[in-house]
């Protein structure tokens, strides 16, 4: 779509008096390699074209997707939209600024070819190493986006964004026992960045995790002190306070922390951030998809929440500032304020002080994911890899352990945390579909939080 | 241009096979009475199938403009994938036409949602009201040099968020509902009996960790089922990846049990799957026993069965009903839990070894009446456990998914976590 284009869409959208219009281009090529049975199983190769337009009159939103480019459909799309308003038009002439390009290096040094053998090689290391491995399975996959962003305030910008990433899931049986165990590490680069893996490492500790786990008891359950490892094990953040810090939910009064702006929610130990710039990072790109770049926002500094993330149109109603946090998963969906890369900052509590008062608790090593209802502050995340405290040591290995808790308390129950910080990767779902996000932190103590366990 | 690249393929000495889909969606969300967001979306998407040497690749685009580089990116994928399983074409011809399709108004569904908020009058607890709703029209269809399906289908999708606050204390619901029709009647009515239970979990209690005679929800029942939908497929259990490898004509759960899968009579109809194989009702569980895998054309053909019509996975699974209505299971379960929301899915399952380990509320029965309401609590079980402490099976059907459905258990000695 041409300059002349956008212009004519924007202009043509605000006739009826809207006040904010835009225009959002896709285009993405998604390609994996899924690598299973000790063979290259599956190549999936996928294309995606499509644009998005949005208007907006006071605080009614109306969107439109599509990928049929044929000019008729885009009049036809653009009178479906702006009938929903019928005011006195506002912008006529759109002032659309120089093109402005965020570029980086899409192509990898690595051939497809190339791929398929380190696969192939690092499937029989992986199974050289333990007789009880039962399946392995690695997904490389790499995703080409490059996006355009318009808007009736004369901004268009265009991104040229990469994304790849890397998994293993190690599935392992002992007679009628089985378990799985996955790895994944992933960046806002090409797939050079699998030569920053230490795969002999990650694959000693996977198979160490995978047999733990396949012997594993059941978990206890109550309520008791846990302590989190590192990287992935901030997804408590990310979903105890992350997404009811968000503008999706703030601005409607629908989150928990709606009112706490300023006010101390954790301990003085707490500090988060979120950071969509932060260099190759999986959650990471130069603009958010509203066009405005992406920066350091520090949410919650010594226990104090300081700001939540904002976009545009949500912003209508908080008036404050953006935040660079405009999100979405594709040209399918209207963006809304989203998480980037979210971590709570290192400290100095070591290990040793953490564990040595713990009478019995659990020690949460690999986390799985989890949920929030913003509204209540009330979340869950999965353990995927556990081990009970006992009297201040590490005791057995446990399995179907899940943590339950409230985001005001769980803020007051951080009562240490380590200075061992690292980042984990995964993707996060919400109205605006599915986005890759980083978290981090180091190693944290909570005081108490409700385990589930089939004891 | 479908024509243009099967051409294209046949000179390549391939031979292609087309999957379309268009989607019209139209979506309305409100939040406390006001309009927040008007969407409509117009998609089409393509999975092109292309088969050389028996040997099957697929490459999925949204576009068929440049066909020369759709050709070449196959040929490419040909060379690096290495699974040699045979594969085909479809082989069949079906034109299957809507017999009668609604009539909408959205300005009148529009109305509807936002009368919503009138449920503030009756209920002053209410803090928030936030809803969606969708419909979804879809067009199917399948090309290749012989053969030629084409399908529409269309349902609805309706959610609500609902919050209620008494003093500093905050619950909130999510609900979810599907139709095959519009049908504003039947999701009001459950969103009032959802709302009942939560204003009751208000003032809601914790229990002690112990094992509970339970009566796990319709909707909840779904959820769980749905997660280990793919535990069924072929394909899983042959990579060993599914926890029912190795279990085909096992008993695996109570003899109540049966598992269905019906694409043809589910809220949306389903006549052929993403290869063109025409679907139809299986038994897969029957009186407990694990009896029948569902399958796409690959692994039909490697294991030499019927091919179930289950490329896309499953489109209408469900567990037969037993003659307890919901009041009945009440008074069953006499003294116990029911369990009717369960959150986490996604990570709270272990899909490998069956545990289960999910976030839940619930309510207190005590001689055969709801007393109390049950929060932070979290249900600690397995998949065969689960399914296998029946005593009683409920008649009435979960909504809240669009290809899974489930009656509400009453089950034996589960063990719920609480903080006491």
């Amino acid at each position: 779509m041409k300059r002349q284009q956008i212009k004519e869409i924007l202009e043509q959208l605000l006739s009826t008096g809207g006040d904010f219009a835009e225009v959002f281009l896709e285009e993405k090529q998604v390609k994996s390699f899924n690598f299973i049975d000790q063979m290259l199983e599956k190549v999936s190769m996928f294309h995606i074209n499509g644009y998005g337009l949005r208007l907006a009159k006071n605080e009614n939103t109306y969107y439109a997707s599509s990928n049929d480019f044929r000019k008729k459909k885009i009049e036809q799309i653009i009178s479906e939209l702006r009938k929903n308003i019928n005011d006195k038009p506002i912008y006529k002439d759109i002032p659309l600024k120089r093109r402005k390009e965020y570029k980086k290096e899409q192509i990898s040094s690595f051939t497809d070819e190339e791929i398929k053998t380190k696969l192939k090689q690092l499937d029989e290391k992986i199974r050289k190493k333990e007789d009880r491995i039962s399946q392995v399975n690695l997904v490389v996959e790499n995703t080409i986006q490059n996006v355009t962003i318009a808007n009736h305030t004369g901004l268009y910008v265009k991104e040229y964004r990469v994304l790849s990433r890397f998994s293993i899931m190690l599935y392992l049986k002992d007679q009628e026992k089985s378990s799985k165990i996955f790895f994944s590490k992933g960046a806002s680069s090409t797939l050079d960045f699998l030569n920053t893996i230490d795969f002999d490492k990650e694959i000693d500790c996977l198979i160490k995790q995978g047999l733990d786990k396949l012997y594993a008891k059941p978990c206890i359950g109550g309520e008791m002190p846990v302590i989190i490892a590192p990287a992935f094990g901030a997804v408590i953040f990310h979903e105890a306070c992350g997404h009811a810090m968000e503008a999706t939910s703030v601005a409607e009064n629908a989150s928990v922390l709606a009112k706490e702006q300023n006010h101390k929610i954790a301990t003085d130990k707490v500090t988060i951030i979120d950071d969509g710039s932060l260099k190759e990072e999986w959650g990471s790109s130069f603009i958010d998809d509203e066009g405005k770049p992406t920066q350091k926002n520090i949410l919650i500094e010594n226990g104090v929440l300081k700001r939540f993330l904002i976009d545009e149109l949500n912003n209508r109603k908080m008036k404050q500032t953006t935040t660079g946090s405009g999100r979405r998963e594709s040209y399918l969906y209207a963006p809304t304020s989203r998480m980037n890369n979210t971590y709570l900052k290192a400290g100095n509590d070591t290990f040793e002080q953490m564990i040595q008062d713990i009478k019995l608790g659990l020690y949460a090593v690999k986390m799985g994911g989890g949920s929030v209802a913003t509204e209540t502050g009330e979340f869950n995340f999965g353990v995927d890899l556990g081990y009970m405290i006992r009297d201040g040591k590490i005791a057995e290995c446990v399995t179907s352990a899940s943590l339950i808790g409230n985001t005001k308390e769980i803020l007051q129950e951080v009562e240490m945390v380590g200075n061992d910080f690292s980042l984990g990767t995964g993707y996060c779902g919400s109205i605006s579909g599915s986005v890759p996000v980083t978290v981090g932190q180091p190693t944290i103590k909570i005081g108490k939080i409700l385990v589930g366990g089939e004891k | 241009m479908k024509q243009k690249i099967i051409e294209l393929g046949k000179k390549a000495k391939i031979d292609i096979e087309i999957f379309e889909k268009t989607q019209e969606k139209v979506d309305i969300n409100t939040m406390n009475g006001k309009e927040k967001l008007f969407q409509i979306t117009n998609v089409t998407s393509y999975r092109i199938k292309a088969i050389k040497n028996e040997i099957s690749i697929e490459y999925m685009t949204d576009n068929l403009k440049n066909p020369n580089l759709i050709i070449d990116n196959i040929q490419n994928i040909f060379k690096l994938q290495e699974n040699k399983n045979k594969n085909f074409l479809c082989q069949g011809n079906l034109k299957h036409k809507l017999e009668q399709k609604e009539t909408l108004d959205y300005n009148k569904i529009k109305q509807d949602f936002l009368n919503l908020i009138d449920l503030k009058k009756e209920y002053p607890l209410i803090l928030n009201i936030e809803t969606t709703y969708s419909h979804y029209i879809n067009r199917y269809g399948i090309n290749n040099k012989e053969c030629s399906l084409t399908d529409e289908t269309y349902y609805h999708e309706y959610g609500v968020a609902i919050t209620i606050e008494k003093i500093d204390k905050k619950k909130v619901s999510f609900i979810n509902f599907y139709s095959e029709n519009y049908d504003f009647k039947s999701f009001y009515h459950y969103v009032r009996e959802k709302l009942e239970y939560l204003i009751i979990k208000l003032n809601g209690d914790n229990c002690t960790t112990k094992k509970y005679n339970i009566i796990l929800k319709n909707n909840a029942v779904a959820h769980i089922l749905n997660t280990f939908a793919n535990s069924f497929q072929s394909k899983d259990i042959e990579q060993n990846i599914s926890i029912l490898s190795g279990k085909r004509t096992q008993k695996i759960f109570d003899d109540k049990i049966t598992i269905v899968e019906d694409p043809k009579n589910g809220i949306e109809k389903r006549y052929f799957d993403t290869e063109g194989t025409i679907t139809y009702e299986k038994e897969i569980v029957k009186n407990g026993i694990f009896q029948l895998e569902i399958n796409n054309l690959e692994y039909a053909t490697k294991q030499n069965v019927k091919a179930t019509g289950n490329a896309y996975g499953v489109n209408n699974l469900y567990i037969k009903s037993g003659d307890n209505s919901e009041q009945e299971l009440i008074q069953k379960l006499n003294n116990g839990i029911i369990i009717d929301e369960i959150y986490g899915l996604h990570s709270g399952i272990d899909k490998k070894n069956g545990t289960i380990s999910l976030h839940a509320e619930g309510l207190v029965v005590e001689n055969g009446k709801i007393t109390n309401g049950l929060e932070m609590i979290i249900l600690s079980t397995n998949f065969f456990e689960l399914f296998s402490n029946v005593i009683e099976i409920g008649k009435e059907y979960s909504h809240n998914l669009l290809c899974v459905s489930a009656p509400s258990l009453l089950l034996k000695n589960i063990t719920i976590v609480g903080k006491k």
